[in-house]
Formats: C-alpha cells, sequence, structure tokens
C-alpha cells in the first residue's frame, strides 16, 4: 500500500503578538519569531498514517508512507523528525507565489505530484491559517476518486479500507475501496509519535526532494475553478472590562457562589 | 436593496430554519429577501405530507425536492438536481447554512460546475458586480474579505442561532415544484458494515450554565472532578481543543471555533489560556467567569469577572461549599 500524507508546516497562532495582529495587512503578514508546528489535523494525519503502516507491517504486508508539502520555506528541521518516525520520503514543493489562500491551485499541484500512485492521499481535515476544507475535495475531482472526510480511524479489511468517520451528529463505520482521498478529523491519537536516537541518527542520512511548482502547476490547472480572491484582512475583537475579584484565595469560592452561582447550586 | 436572483437552500435534517432566516438575511446585507430569493428545500420528505408550513412563509419561489423512497440521497444525487435547478432556474447566487455535509455539497457541486465555492462565510455584499465576502481566516484571529471571480456564487454561511423569530408570518400563494431523485449509479463506497450510531443528545449548546475545562487542570481526574462540580450546578461540560485531544473529555464536548458554539447565561472558564479558536465559541454567553492563576492570561481579555487562583484548589472549595450548604 502507498500512502502520501499532505501536510502543512504552520505558525503558532498563540504566540502572535496583539500588536501583529492589529497591524497585519496582506503585504505584511510575516510572524517569523513565532514556533513553528504541524497543523493540527495533518500531525493527526501522519500518525494515522504510521499506524496503519505498523499493523500492514505487523501482518507482514509491504507499506509505504510518503509526505509532501507545498511550501515556499525549506523545512529540513521538520523532515528530519519525519524521517525519523518512519516516512519513507518527503518531497517539498516550492511555489512562485503565495498560495495560502489558493486551495486549487494548491490541489493542481498535489494531483500533479501524486497522479495515481497513492492508494490513499491523506490530508488534515481543517487548514488552520486559511480555514478552508476544500482542498481534499479538488484533488479527489482532479484524480476522479472519492473523497472521504472527518476519518477518526482507519484499518485495513483485506484488500478495502474500513474506515470510521463522523458527519454532523452521527459516527459510521463503513469499507472503501483504494484509491481514495481521506481527510483526517479528531482521531484518538492526534499526536505524532517521538523517535528514538538511534531513530533519528538513522534518519539524519535522509534527505527530501524539492521541486519548483512550474514542474507541475500546468498539468491540472484546467481542471479546478479560480479561486477566490483575498482582497483585505482585518482584526476584529471583542473584549469585555473583566472586574477581578478582591480578596485571597480562601475566599473565592464563597463570593462566587453567593453572587454569580447560588441561583444553579443543587 | 440589491435585488437579485439569489436561492437559499436547506438541506432537510438541519433543525431550526425558522430562526436560523433572520441570521441569514442580516448576514447577506439582505441579498437573501423574501421578494428576491427563492427557497429550495432538499430531502425534506418528513414534510412531504405536510408543507403548510411552507405556504406561510411569503417568499417567491419554493421547492422541495423530496423522495420518501430514499431517506440518504447520496451526494452524487443531490449535485445532480442541484445542478438541474440551477442551469432551469439560473440564479445568481447559491447559499447553504453551513454544516458538515453542506460544506461538503457545496465544495462538490462547485468543482461539478467549474465555479469556486467559499465555506463557512461570516457575511456577503454585493458591489460593483461582483459578490464581496467575510470569513474567518488565521485560527479565527483575523476577518479576509474576498473576491468571487465568477458570475455564480455559491457559499455556505455561518449561522448562529438567533433569539429573533421570524416576523414575517404571512398566508399566501406560493408555487411548489415536486422533483424525484434521478437514477444515479451512486458511489464507489461499499458499506457492507455500516452502522450509524447517533451521538448522544447534545444539550451543551442549549444550556444556560457551563463549565469549561482548560489544559492548566492538568490531567484527567482533574476534569472528572470538575465534572462533579458541573453536576452540583446542574451544568454542563465543555472542553479545549487541548483538553477533547488529551482524550480527557469526548469529541462532542469540544467549545470553540471547530467544535460547539455556546450562549449560557453563565460560562465558568478553569485553566484555559484564551486563545481565539476557543473564545469564539464562548463569546456570546452572557456572562464569563474565568479562572487562571496567571493575572496576563488571555482569557481575562474575554471574561466579565476574573478569579487568579489554582483551579484545581477553587474546583474543590466550591464542591465543598456547595455540599456543606446543602447539608445545612
Amino acid at each position: 500500500m502507498n500512502i502520501l500524507v499532505c501536510l502543512k508546516i504552520v505558525d503558532d497562532l498563540d504566540g502572535i503578538l496583539e500588536e501583529d495582529w492589529k497591524n497585519a495587512s496582506i503585504s505584511s503578514l510575516n510572524f517569523d519569531y513565532t514556533k513553528k508546528m504541524v497543523d493540527y489535523y495533518d500531525e493527526a494525519a501522519l500518525e494515522l498514517a504510521l499506524r496503519l503502516k505498523d499493523s500492514l507491517r505487523d501482518i507482514g504486508s509491504n507499506c509505504k508512507v510518503d509526505v509532501v508539502t507545498v511550501d515556499p520555506v525549506d523545512r529540513k528541521l521538520f523532515f528530519r523528525s519525519f524521517f525519523a518516525v518512519g516516512v519513507n520520503n518527503i518531497s517539498q514543493i516550492i511555489p512562485e507565489e503565495e498560495l495560502l489562500f489558493s486551495p486549487y491551485k494548491i490541489a493542481s499541484l498535489i494531483s500533479a505530484f501524486a497522479k495515481h500512485d497513492y492508494d490513499v492521499l491523506l490530508f488534515g481535515m481543517q487548514n488552520s491559517l486559511a480555514n478552508d476544507c476544500q482542498t481534499y475535495y479538488a484533488v479527489a475531482h482532479t484524480l476522479n476518486i472519492d473523497c472521504i472526510t472527518n476519518i477518526t480511524n482507519l484499518e485495513m479489511l483485506n484488500d478495502d479500507l474500513k474506515i470510521y468517520f463522523d458527519e454532523d451528529n452521527y459516527s459510521f463505520e463503513g469499507l472503501v475501496s483504494p484509491p481514495i482521498v481521506i481527510a483526517v478529523g479528531d482521531t484518538q491519537h492526534p499526536y505524532l509519535r517521538m523517535a528514538t536516537l538511534r531513530e533519528k541518527l538513522k534518519a539524519g542520512k535522509k534527505s527530501a526532494n524539492y521541486y519548483q511548482s512550474s514542474e507541475f502547476l500546468s498539468t491540472f490547472e484546467n481542471r479546478l475553478p479560480e479561486d477566490f480572491q483575498l482582497l483585505s484582512i482585518n482584526r476584529e475583537k471583542h473584549t469585555r472590562n473583566c472586574m477581578f475579584l478582591p480578596g485571597s484565595e480562601g475566599e473565592f469560592a464563597e463570593q462566587l457562589l453567593q453572587e454569580y452561582l447560588a441561583k444553579w447550586c443543587n | 436593496m440589491v435585488q437579485l436572483n439569489t436561492v437559499l437552500v436547506f438541506w432537510g435534517e438541519q433543525q431550526g430554519f425558522n430562526i436560523a432566516i433572520p441570521s441569514i438575511v442580516e448576514k447577506t446585507n439582505k441579498l437573501i429577501n423574501s421578494s428576491s430569493t427563492e427557497l429550495w428545500f432538499i430531502n425534506d420528505h418528513q414534510h412531504v405530507e405536510s408543507y403548510e408550513w411552507l405556504k406561510k412563509l411569503k417568499w417567491k419561489t419554493k421547492i422541495l425536492v423530496s423522495d420518501p423512497e430514499i431517506t440518504q440521497p447520496s451526494d452524487a444525487q443531490v449535485i445532480e438536481v442541484l445542478s438541474t435547478l440551477i442551469r432551469e432556474r439560473k440564479p445568481k447566487a447559491i447559499i447553504l447554512p453551513a454544516c458538515d455535509r453542506t460544506n461538503k455539497l457545496v465544495t462538490k457541486l462547485g468543482l461539478a460546475l467549474g465555479v469556486g465555492s467559499l465555506l463557512n462565510v461570516s457575511d456577503i455584499e454585493f458591489q460593483n458586480g461582483r459578490f464581496l465576502l467575510r470569513r474567518r481566516i488565521f485560527g479565527g484571529n483575523l476577518f479576509g474579505t474576498f473576491k468571487s471571480s465568477s458570475d455564480l456564487l455559491i457559499c455556505t454561511l455561518a449561522i448562529e442561532q438567533t433569539n429573533k423569530e421570524i416576523v414575517e408570518k404571512f398566508t399566501g400563494e406560493c408555487q411548489l415544484l415536486m422533483k424525484s431523485w434521478p437514477e444515479m449509479r451512486g458511489l464507489r463506497i461499499i458499506r457492507n458494515e455500516e452502522k450509524k450510531i447517533k451521538k448522544q443528545e447534545l444539550s451543551i449548546s442549549d444550556a444556560e450554565i457551563v463549565v469549561v475545562a482548560g489544559r492548566g487542570l492538568g490531567s484527567r481526574n482533574n476534569v472528572c472532578e470538575l465534572g462533579k462540580l458541573a453536576n452540583l450546578l446542574g451544568a454542563e461540560i465543555g472542553g479545549t481543543r487541548p483538553v477533547i485531544a488529551n482524550g480527557w473529555l469526548p469529541r462532542f464536548r469540544l467549545i470553540g471555533i471547530s467544535g460547539n458554539t455556546i450562549k449560557p447565561k453563565i460560562c465558568l472558564v478553569f485553566g484555559a489560556s484564551g486563545a481565539t479558536p476557543f473564545i469564539l465559541g464562548i463569546d456570546k454567553s452572557q456572562k464569563i467567569i474565568g479562572i487562571n492563576n496567571e493575572k496576563e492570561a488571555m482569557l481575562f481579555n474575554i471574561c466579565d469577572v476574573g478569579v487568579v487562583a489554582e483551579c484545581n484548589q477553587l474546583i474543590q472549595s466550591l464542591i465543598d461549599q456547595i455540599r456543606s450548604n446543602g447539608e445545612l
């Protein structure tokens, strides 16, 4: 089985100063100082892929997990840790322009890269920066394969994939035949495993492949619509006037109960 | 007021459309209105027999697409019907209230028609012949204004339940077009083992008092203690993303931009830092009481009452006091 995990490295938004949010504009979106991390759902997708690889290896089946990312910045440090936890190949596609709000262009690149070489293409459900949930649908449409979202778990069952997914207030189980595009939602194991020191040393010798977007962009571009154009950004923040309870820790419980919670005490 | 041939599509299982409509009218700056908007109700089969309620809405056209034989039409079937209706009636905009299913349908519909779509839009304007859409980006910290390049707008609208009820209650003639689902090959998904488990009836969105567990509580055991406090207060309990990710509370108790948006009378938040995606889930609360051991926590920017204290100790003190008051 060949699995491709499509992921993004993003800024830790909690570390961005209020001043920078207030002053943010399309031309000045620069959060270089913040910590970088794998996007939350993408991390869950990668861990899920590796778990599937583990389970297939346990029954003597081959499985390859590759990673691709579309990013103008070299993410070598992350790639080392991905190799260390068992990723086979890593590819970075370097775009010529900012594509953060262009899910269809990103989908076109990923589709051209993946072609029909993979059984499963895994994405995280939601892009924490652009807040869109469309890239994986566009990839599925371009490659003319199915797409299932909100996946919470995956297992192999003979030649099929057993999937667990959510939709609105319901949980489902089902069987699908690869090839398939899958968007991973809230899983039981959302965090990527830690590599051992030996695994890290071994991974140190591996390197990623780098591609320019011009090698891929024209391949499927006509199959997808034009992306919406981002015109402007602005900050709207609602604050309240916080009144801090006076007194010491021993007095807070009584104050809360008397002044705010008495009505609800059973 | 701009008069455009817009279409508002309701997916049959969506609840509370009569409360959602005033919110939608406001958010679309009255692009959606009773004189220029068509309503399409998809898969509303349970109302086929009695659509008196439809007749009471004074909207230009109402189309009911339903087939009692098919309770769960596939995406392909829904998209085929919507595509046909769009070709026949040539609307300027197709808008659906956002949920998991409609977000998926809208994206696939757009791809099928070769038209870009946008999800979870906050509001819509029409200026100089183009639609301008605002949507939250960067984890909800910013709003982005987007312009569509296509003549047809397809989007989902993030709606909030309001307490307003639909103002227009007229009786009047309406045009109903009955259609049935087309024959489709169906998707390639094999559902031999499909099990549909309805998740626990979720009352958190309607609760009058909610207590929220943040990562600062530190452990599942501490969250359980907070659960005891919630029981004593008759409150629902919710959690921030780190709490859910750690498995300290189940997924359906997530509070925030990706989970539940709540509007209780009182919201007590223990040990959360106040990240924007979480704040967006609680900022409609009437009163927010925040407890954190750091006075500089972002949480206090959106609280009405702040308590700088060690959360787990305060939870125990509250539990002890309520119990001892009960014994008196």
